[in-house]
């Protein structure tokens, strides 16, 4: 094989590769094969010249440093880790504490936003905390989840809450000038009318004396709220935009059940038994009344009324948040008469559907008019011949509050 | 050279710590440890050997095996610190001139230099190895000091027996022509 096709001359020739030239064999590309003789001459070589003891300082020296190695190893845990140093020491000591000093504050905001999402927090906290929420881009309360909650409270046991005038007919009446305006404050009022009307369930229609004393409303007209200013100076009154336009006609949007705890906490449950027994279908009174807890229904009731003849709008709140003044007007418009409605009593026959959604429990001379007509003491707005009207009304007026739906929510009122 | 039978009772005393056996296998072990690091060309033999010895007294617990694994143990415990030391000296160098004083030149340190040049055999065994590569001087030096067979050569320095095997041969070769040219006037 030749470069420039010359047959006779070889590639390796001089002039191409004189870096090649001489015996391949002193190239270290191919090793040659070694005499043993050399081999052995060469490996004495090494063992004479590199196989020396070390000096004694040097050996001692070294034993020296494998006798101490030895000792710090027998030192040593069996892991075969040195040895922590103070300063390792004290890191890990810190640890534990650095870690629940972590979790602690991890816990506490978590915390704080919970209870600031939920609106529990203090006032002054929680408004502070919803206006940086707020810069934040994000939405948290900023009043007290109490009056929210109250208010929620109120709006749901609303409706669930049977009504309570069912369960006996309404009693003997007030003057037919208070019935238009009952419907108003009906919740408020409640109270008082339980209570007065305890004594004449037990003696008899006696409950009318205190009701008309009660009952002459001294600023009725006086203080015409309006549904633009529902605002009263009770934080219950966050109820007051549910029926901002109801008229003297329209039913409110609190039912007598919601209002019911509070009359029963003056009611003994010993002064019903008289009217369930003229009818086997009547509710019996103990399981119609709620808990007797008061605190739960004055503020919640307090409800400014539209109509202007209610004047339980103008009354300070008491210390527990129940009036005790407004109640006793509206007591007839209730409906919570019918304990001490006597069977004998003769009044006007009013038909009752007899498919009504609740089961109202009236004695039987009493007959409610049908729920398209309006009541006879609505038209005519006088007096109505005896609290069976009123007590009729107010049963009208809570079947059409059953009927609409009331707002799942309230937008609570906050007053300064 | 070898400790023969008695060497797996002094294997089980040197890892009880006792100092008898281990300054036993220092004797055994010292002269081809030492050799070994001068012929590589160490600057600091010594040193390096101290350092060896105290990382074999520390992890002598974890061996298992007989008197050829042992030698092949220490020499690859030997050789890593020898590597190390290396790094060590050229990150030195790497240093400012006017901050490190500089180490001396060539390839023996001059206490051991000294020691080998005591004798004719020495300084001729140093001037053969030479003209050797660093793989083939490791090569020859633990074939021959150590008594290393090629497999435990090869896994000494991490190579293939076949690579140890040529490294040996043609290091001989080159041994062999020194050897001549010695002779030469």
């Amino acid at each position: 094989m030749t470069l420039d096709g010359d047959p006779g001359r070889s590639p390796w020739s001089p002039d191409l590769n004189p870096e090649l030239r001489g015996d391949p064999a002193d190239w270290d590309c191919l090793p040659v094969e070694v005499a043993p003789e050399v081999q052995e001459h060469l490996e004495s070589t090494i063992r004479e010249g590199l196989l020396v003891e070390p000096p004694p300082h040097v050996r001692e020296r070294h034993l020296t440093a494998m006798l101490a190695a030895r000792r710090q190893r027998s030192a040593t845990p069996p892991s075969g880790r040195p040895p922590a140093s103070p300063r390792r020491r004290a890191g890990r000591r810190a640890r534990p504490r650095t870690a629940l000093a972590g979790i602690g504050l991890v816990g506490g905001i978590f915390f704080g936003g919970g209870l600031a999402a939920a609106g529990e927090l203090p006032p002054p906290l929680q408004v502070a905390v919803a206006s940086v929420a707020e810069r934040l881009g994000m939405e948290l309360p900023a009043t007290p989840a109490r009056t929210r909650t109250r208010t929620v409270e109120v709006a749901v046991a609303t409706p669930v809450t049977p009504p309570v005038s069912e369960a006996s007919p309404p009693p003997a009446m007030p003057p037919p000038t208070e019935a238009p305006a009952e419907e108003g404050d009906r919740g408020e009022r409640r109270p008082g009318t339980t209570a007065e009307r305890q004594e004449p369930a037990t003696t008899g229609a006696t409950m009318a004396p205190p009701l008309a004393a009660s009952q002459t409303p001294p600023s009725a007209t006086a203080t015409p709220p309006t549904a633009a200013t529902p605002t009263t100076t009770r934080p219950s009154t966050s109820m007051a935009p549910t029926t901002p336009s109801t008229s003297g006609t329209t039913p409110p949007t609190t039912s007598p059940g919601s209002t019911r705890p509070s009359s029963s906490t003056t009611t003994p449950p010993t002064t019903t038994p008289s009217t369930p027994s003229t009818d086997p279908t009547t509710e019996p009174p103990s399981t119609t009344e709620p808990s007797t807890d008061p605190t739960t229904e004055p503020p919640s009731t307090t409800e400014p009324s539209t109509d202007p003849t209610t004047p339980s709008t103008t009354l300070p709140p008491d210390e527990d948040g129940s009036s005790t003044t407004t109640t006793s007007t509206t007591a007839p418009s209730m409906g919570l008469g019918p304990l001490d409605v006597p069977a004998a009593q003769p009044g006007p026959p009013v038909s009752m559907p007899p498919a009504g959604p609740p089961t109202l429990t009236i004695p039987a001379p009493i007959t409610v008019p049908p729920m398209a007509g309006p009541p006879p003491s609505h038209d005519s707005g006088g007096p109505a011949a005896d609290g069976t009207v009123e007590g009729q009304a107010a049963d009208e007026a809570d079947t059409a509050a059953d009927a609409e739906p009331e707002p799942a929510d309230v937008e609570p009122v906050v007053t300064p | 050279m070898a400790i023969g039978e008695g060497f797996d009772a002094l294997l089980v005393a040197a890892q009880r710590g006792e100092p008898s056996a281990l300054g036993a296998l220092y004797r055994d072990l010292a002269p081809a440890v030492l050799g070994y690091l001068r012929g590589r060309g160490v600057p600091d033999p010594e040193d390096v050997a101290a350092e060896a010895f105290v990382h074999l007294v520390r992890s002598i617990e974890r061996f298992d095996g007989d008197e050829a694994g042992f030698r092949s143990f220490v020499f690859t415990i030997v050789h890593r610190r020898m590597l190390d030391a290396g790094r060590r000296a050229r990150r030195r160098l790497d240093e400012p001139w006017d901050t490190f004083e500089l180490a001396p030149a060539g390839p023996v340190a001059p206490a051991a230099e000294e020691e080998a040049l005591d004798s004719l055999a020495a300084e001729r065994a140093m001037r053969l190895l030479d003209g050797l590569t660093d793989d083939q001087r490791s090569v020859v030096l633990l074939r021959v000091l150590a008594d290393l067979p090629v497999a435990e050569v090869a896994r000494v320095l991490g190579k293939e027996p076949g690579a140890v095997k040529t490294l040996q041969r043609r290091a001989l070769a080159s041994l062999a022509r020194a050897l001549v040219a010695e002779r030469e006037p």
